[in-house]
């Protein structure tokens, strides 16, 4: 498909260029002054280099995007609200740590996708989970009782990184 | 340079603040581990490494008991000169840490 895409201005322009050699002959084809071979350079390279950025601005948006449906699933099935004991919080912990990692590789791409305030939102309702289960590592009783607390934390977080990914794909 | 390798020297799964909430505290850490090997590098005038990477997860109570501890139990919050951290696994520790120490004495 993408083969196809590339190669439909080439036809085009070859189609184009055979027609006027046909109509015009040789030499008043190749006729044309340097300003003119100039000017038509520079229109044609200035917009290879604008879609070229444009399409690297969208795989960049694509990249961060995936990313956060990477990070947005393992918040929603691996911070657990509840079932504490001694195996499950080794799970929990080294789930924590990654997804930690994963919140502060965020932050050195949130300023330039504008979405500083909602990273920082993210990591703020991380960092409360992530007290509240540090603070009380061995008292799975209080864990439990604190389930409420707990989800309610992953349902925040859960949806502020729906609403990044929307804004990152809204167009400025 | 003297080091501390916690997943070898300690555990692989630490625990919580204080010895009475469960095993692998991080009172623990600092009364047998952390402590006596930061006076031995003072003495000897050595850096002491402290590397955190190989085990489960650090909670912050317990890295605050162990470090923030430490400065409390010196009166003294210039430790980090003498200690290097190494966390490759999380290293957004090494940025807890320092900031721990920073708040222990206040």
């Amino acid at each position: 498909m993408k083969k196809i895409i590339i190669a439909i201005p080439f036809i085009v322009i070859l189609c184009v260029s055979g027609l006027s050699i046909w109509k015009h002959g040789w030499k008043d084809f190749f006729d044309i002054n340097i300003a003119n071979v100039l000017t038509l350079s520079t229109a044609i390279i200035f917009t290879f280099l604008l879609t070229q950025k444009k399409n690297e601005d969208h795989r960049f948006r694509d990249s961060i995007v995936r990313l956060l449906e990477n990070l947005q699933t393992r918040i929603n099935d691996n911070l657990i609200n509840s079932g504490f004991n001694e195996e499950s919080m080794l799970k929990l912990q080294q789930e924590m740590r990654t997804i930690r990692n994963a919140i502060y590789a965020f932050r050195s791409v949130k300023n330039k996708l504008n979405i500083a305030t909602e990273i920082d939102y993210i990591e703020s309702q991380f960092n409360t989970y992530k007290d509240v289960i540090d603070n009380h590592i061995c008292n799975y009783v209080y864990l439990e009782e604190s389930s409420i607390d707990l989800s309610n934390y992953v349902a925040l977080m859960s949806s502020k990184i729906t609403e990044t990914i929307v804004k990152i794909y809204t167009p400025e | 340079m003297i080091i501390i390798k916690i997943r070898d020297d300690f555990t692989k799964s630490p625990g919580g603040r204080l010895i009475e909430e469960g095993a692998y505290s991080g009172e623990l850490f600092r009364n047998n581990i952390l402590s006596p090997k930061y006076k031995e590098a003072l003495e000897k005038n050595e850096k002491l490494i402290v590397d955190l990477d190989g085990c489960y997860g650090f909670a912050t109570s317990f890295l605050e008991e162990a470090f923030g501890g430490l400065c409390r139990e010196l009166k003294d919050n210039n430790i980090l000169k003498h200690i290097e951290i190494i966390s490759e696994d999380e290293p957004g520790l090494v940025e807890d840490i320092e900031s721990y120490v920073k708040k222990a004495l206040k």
